[in-house]
């Protein structure tokens, strides 16, 4: 059943932020409401999520979150382990609709009203707005987690999402394939680019892959519809881009004519 | 400003594809620009009809050699980039029809509907100038599709009112807050008892309602906008000066659309079946309820 | 020593409020006439409290006369006024049972003792208002009575509709104790006289009837028994004679005995007067209840299962984020403050509690109170639907909206009542009605999801966006497809392509065609071609990229002339129509721009 979750409008969203600022972790947790006057929701297509529903996925986060130091400043290990365990919490939790995840309202209202604690702890150190304010999914605090397990959970034959392959994603990996689109757009070529670097041993190595296929990729994505391949087409594919040779794409000898030729 | 693939490919003349249409009840209908009252429970079917000369395509192709080719109808978000899975059906000289389900769990705010002419299989001995690479579009054309916009709706939900709290023999019931200001968006609310089965089959058909639906749709919407007018009067005095998006604002927006003159109705000793036929006779001529003409 | 007498109130030529008429202004109340008489003692009490913010002491004792107190209370009240009908009487003719109210740490019954004298300024007129005026508005701020009609519950749990009033106040610059007795009985002739049914018990003093005063007054107060006051201590003792304790609350209907009296007031406070009791707070209520000597324990309400929820939800509205504030633009902005607390509904019901209980079984009701902290109602909710659940609210007024709760109070201030309200008024107090419903209403499903299913409405909520907009037309707006101008269009003074760029077969080698038209232009310029890598979402930078896409050259189809490289020069003899020929890449997608630079004037 489709959930329709509360959204706060830019507007509100900006004045419950700096209304926000000073605060700290335990002062925020105490202020954590699963509901606010000024939101709205969806008109239809789904049921509006009951406020003690956004209570237990808040709550599962904090629990979470306690496991890696919350309320405690921690690490950035920590935080980015948190990371990963709130991407499986919020898939789990929240039935969105692509749709509906992609409005922005839905992560404005969980970061200042439901849970504006865990922002400011897992942020620490940030001034940036982006991750309280929703502009760009792939920075939000939550939205970023909740689309990074779209991405990356792959079905299993019981029907619970495999989370696999995005607990073995290190933060930059994460970063360099989902800030891009079209490979995030489609979730079986980003698992297959996560396949590939788990090939790689060492986290410098799969820099370097993700490095040396990202460019090549982005000059196939403009000629071949990845969506009709299969995942061992994905895979086979993927791994001919990361071996080529560095100058892949300069004209290959069976192509090459001097200009002479061409124009005697 | 054509850009050029790295392979020949097929000319346009070769491919012959329909426009696409859309099942509403029970009729096709041609794909407009948009699609009217979509939401997360419309179920999106599409199809379309295709046809190509699959020998002229392969000789202008360069693909001479019989490596799969195929159509790959499918969409993509053009709000966060999301493809769907594709329909991928083999060419065929024969005329196709395609039928493209677009889940809305999957969907977009708008779409990009492709159809595409795809190498199936790599081709490792590809001579310069042919398509190499499983997935290589040879031929491609897009259709945007929006799906939402800033168009409003009214809130609506059909719930089992047994099990919700509410009388249970009651068909619907509209939830509105004690506060004017806050948004409408999120403080009204239409409840439909899903136990009524004739009206929850009457607002959910689209098209050709019978007499019967009809009469029971525009029973609500009478009944509906007596609450919200109702409501407004109540409160009248506090809606001068309301949030542009508030219940407040909509109420009493329809309060001065359906009464020539609100004021007069906010008296609490008003007679008040002079009022629900004010209101009724005001909705109908407006365009709600039934219509006597 | 000065003997007090009774003076009856004759009705005056102009008319007078028949007393009757005083004691039934308090309407019939749906609630018990002690908890009424609690109430409004309580109320009376929190009014005067001292400045300072220190304890009240509220004191409430219930006992049987008998002895030498029974004496001197015949001595003092008999013989009842001649043909007034009131009882007293046959009340004194066995022992009767007197309740006394006393409060310490309060003002006392200050002012001046007459009715018809001026207080001076920041005197308030407190003993006048409660012996002499019925109705007169209270010059309290905020206080808990805004009109003092509840007082006619003292003489109405009076069988003979007589109390007495033993007051220390201090008054122009001293303490005072005053002691009177007054009586609200009907209204009857004697003597071919028309009287009212007001009595006053005290001494005669220049046509009216004067209280006792201080060593008159302490002397009778010890001779009734009344309880002392501490050196310096100022308050208020009334004493209800023949106090009529009612029937049994829902019970078997039968008479109260004073131990059940004395359990239902106990009840009662816990129930009305939580908010003032609580610790810590300021002008803290300090209750107790004392029946022939026997003390009742008053516990503190913040421990008990019963009223937590509610103690919990009252402190909740002192901290910010804790409590939610029905949104109103206009003034005031802010009507008062809600929060609602859970808790583990009790096993057993306490029977303390369960004595003047507003409501059976477990919570699910908001507390409503003004600014006075004492409850207006418990409005009830929808029950939760897990039967160990209990929740308790409060609503309580902010001090700007006060006094339009205040205007929608009946006499019992028992209710927050909309007809008879205009303006803001009405709008104050039809929002907090309905904001507080809906918040107790909000709890109903329980605390799953709806029990929604899958209906698609989308149509109907199409059909029906036209009622929440001006237009009543949903259309257009979601209809903008945007087609984004091609990029790289030129208006029709630049170079165009009239071939767009193909892949050719150039000798059995792919490369990219096009054929340029060039318009004709008053100075030289330079046209070059520039291809750019297409990637998924835009083009690759020129600095990226591992090989990039070379322009072979130009060759004129007018005149065959080929020119190598990117660059051409055109003047004005230069030829029109141009092939471009460009070298593919083998995986990349090649889009050509072409840009114009001038050189200089024509020759």
């Amino acid at each position: 059943m489709t959930q329709l979750w509360p959204r706060l409008g830019p507007a509100a969203a900006r004045t419950i932020y700096f209304g926000l600022r000073r605060r700290t972790i335990t002062e925020l947790a105490g202020e954590a409401r699963p509901t606010h006057d000024r939101v709205t929701y969806a008109a239809t297509g789904g049921s509006r999520v009951a406020p003690t529903e956004i209570a237990a996925l808040t709550d599962d986060l904090r629990r979470a979150a306690t496991e890696f130091g919350y309320p405690v400043p921690a690490e950035d290990a920590e935080r980015i382990a948190f990371d990963r365990a709130a991407a499986e919490i919020l898939y789990a939790r929240m039935d969105l609709t692509t749709v509906e995840a992609a409005h922005n309202g839905i992560w404005n209202f969980l970061a200042l009203v439901a849970a504006p604690d865990l922002v400011l702890w897992r942020w620490t150190g940030s001034t940036n707005v982006e991750r309280w304010i929703c502009t760009d999914r792939t920075r939000h605090m939550f939205a970023r987690l909740w689309w990074q397990a779209l991405t990356f959970d792959t079905p299993t034959g019981d029907g619970r999402p495999d989370h696999s392959l995005l607990r073995s994603l290190s933060e930059s990996d994460l970063n360099q394939i989902t800030e891009r689109r079209s490979i995030a757009g489609n979730p079986r070529l980003a698992q297959a680019v996560a396949r590939l670097l788990a090939t790689a041993p060492a986290e410098t190595r799969r820099r370097d892959l993700l490095r040396t296929i990202t460019p090549r990729l982005r000059r196939r994505l403009a000629f071949v519809d990845f969506s009709v391949l299969t995942d061992e087409q994905l895979d086979d594919h993927l791994r001919v881009l990361a071996q080529a040779p560095d100058d892949h794409a300069t004209v290959t000898p069976a192509w090459h004519h001097p200009i002479a030729q061409t124009f005697e | 400003m054509k850009d050029v693939r790295p392979f020949f490919v097929p000319r346009n003349d070769l491919v012959r594809v329909s426009t696409w249409s859309r099942l509403v009840e029970d009729d096709w209908e041609d794909l407009g620009a948009f699609v009217e009252n979509w939401d997360y429970r419309t179920r999106l079917h599409l199809r379309c009809h295709v046809a190509c000369d699959v020998a002229a395509i392969r000789t202008s192709a360069r693909l001479d050699d019989g490596s799969p080719i195929g159509w790959s109808l499918g969409w993509r978000a053009t709000d966060t980039g999301l493809l769907g899975d594709p329909v991928v059906v083999p060419v065929s000289d024969e005329p196709q029809t395609v039928v493209l389900d677009i889940p809305a769990d999957r969907a977009g705010a708008g779409l990009m509907l492709t159809r595409r002419i795809v190498l199936r299989r790599d081709r490792m001995s590809a001579t310069p100038g042919t398509a190499r690479w499983a997935g290589s579009i040879l031929w491609s054309d897009e259709t945007p599709l929006r799906l939402t916009g800033q168009g409003s709706a009214f809130p609506s939900e059909a719930v089992d009112f047994r099990a919700y709290g509410l009388d249970p023999a009651v068909s619907w019931y509209l939830e509105l807050p004690a506060t004017t200001d806050l948004p409408a968006m999120g403080s009204m609310l239409l409840l439909i008892n899903s136990a009524d089965a004739a009206l929850v089959a009457a607002v959910t058909r689209q098209r050709r309602h019978t007499e019967v639906q009809t009469a029971l749709v525009q029973a609500m919407e009478e009944g509906v906008v007596e609450q919200l007018v109702r409501w407004a009067l109540v409160r009248w005095d506090q809606l001068d000066d309301v949030e542009p998006d508030s219940i407040g604002a909509a109420a009493r927006t329809l309060a001065t659309r359906v009464l020539p003159d609100p004021d007069g109705w906010t008296d609490p000793h008003v007679d008040q079946m002079d009022l629900t036929a004010a209101i009724i006779a005001g909705a109908r001529r407006i365009g709600w309820g039934r219509s006597l003409a | 020593m000065t003997t007090a007498r009774w003076w009856s109130q004759p009705v005056a030529a102009e008319g007078s409020t028949a007393s009757k008429g005083i004691r039934r202004q308090l309407g019939r109340p749906q609630l018990d006439p002690l908890t009424v008489l609690i109430r409004e003692t309580a109320q009376n009490t929190c009014d005067a409290a001292l400045p300072g913010g220190g304890d009240v002491e509220f004191a409430v004792r219930l006992h049987r006369l008998s002895g030498n107190k029974y004496a001197a209370w015949r001595d003092f009240l008999l013989p009842e006024p001649e043909g007034s009908s009131l009882g007293l009487t046959e009340a004194m003719a066995a022992a009767p049972l007197i309740m006394s109210i006393s409060d310490r740490g309060t003002t006392g019954l200050g002012g001046p003792l007459r009715a018809d004298e001026n207080p001076l300024d920041g005197e308030r007129p407190d003993f006048v208002n409660f012996i002499r005026n019925v109705g007169e508005p209270k010059s309290v701020d905020l206080g808990g009575g805004s009109y003092g009609f509840g007082k006619g519950i003292l003489y109405n749990v009076s069988r003979c509709h007589v109390v007495v009033a033993d007051s220390v106040c201090e008054f122009r610059g001293r303490l005072q104790r005053r002691l009177i007795g007054a009586a609200l009985g009907d209204g009857y002739n004697h003597d071919g006289r028309r009287f009212t049914g007001r009595h006053w018990l005290g001494v005669a003093d220049d046509g009216h009837t004067r209280p006792l005063l201080d060593d008159e007054a302490t002397a009778m107060a010890e001779r009734l028994g009344m309880p002392r006051f501490a050196p310096g201590a100022t308050g208020t003792t009334v004493t209800v004679v023949d106090v009529d304790l009612g029937r049994r609350w829902g019970q078997d209907d039968t008479a109260r005995e004073p131990e059940d009296a004395a359990d239902y007031i106990v009840s009662t406070m816990l129930w009305n007067l939580w908010p003032r009791m609580l610790q810590g707070r300021t002008n803290r209520l300090v209750c107790s209840m004392l029946r022939d000597g026997f003390r009742s324990d008053i516990p503190d309400p913040e421990r008990l299962v019963e009223l937590q929820p509610f103690v919990k939800a009252y402190r909740a509205l002192q901290v910010e984020g804790n409590y939610q504030v029905p949104v109103r633009r206009t003034p005031p902005t802010e009507i008062g403050r809600f929060a609602l607390v859970e808790g583990m509904a009790p096993v057993v019901a306490d029977p303390l509690l369960a004595a003047a209980a507003p409501f059976t079984g477990r919570a699910h009701h908001c507390a409503r109170m003004r600014q006075a902290d004492l409850v207006v109602d418990y409005q009830a909710g929808d029950a939760p639907g897990d039967e160990m659940i209990q929740f308790g609210a409060v609503f309580r007024a902010s001090m700007e909206a006060d006094t339009f709760f205040a205007e929608a109070e009946p006499p019992t201030h028992d209710d927050w009542v909309l007809s008879g309200l205009r303006g803001t008024a009405r709008g104050v107090v039809l929002l907090a009605n309905g904001f507080v419903r809906d918040r107790m209403k909000e709890r109903r499903g329980g605390d799953g999801p709806r029990p929604a299913g899958e209906t698609p409405l989308a149509a109907l909520a199409g059909r029906l966006a036209g009622l929440m907009t001006g237009d009543g037309d949903l259309a257009e707006a979601t209809t903008r497809s945007g087609s984004a101008p091609t990029q790289g269009r030129r208006s029709g003074s630049g170079p165009r392509f009239v071939v767009a760029p193909e892949l050719v077969d150039d000798g059995g080698s792919p490369v990219i065609r096009a054929v340029v038209a060039l318009p004709t232009w008053p100075t030289t310029r330079t046209v070059t071609v520039e291809p750019v890598v297409v990637l998924d979402n835009g083009i690759e930078p020129a600095e990226d990229g591992a090989g990039r896409p070379v322009v072979i050259g130009w060759r004129s189809t007018d005149s065959d002339r080929s020119v190598a490289g990117a660059e051409l020069l055109v003047d004005r003899d230069t030829d029109r129509t141009w092939e471009v020929r460009v070298r593919a890449l083998p995986d990349a997608v090649v889009r050509l721009g072409l840009s114009v630079r001038e050189i200089g004037a024509q020759r």
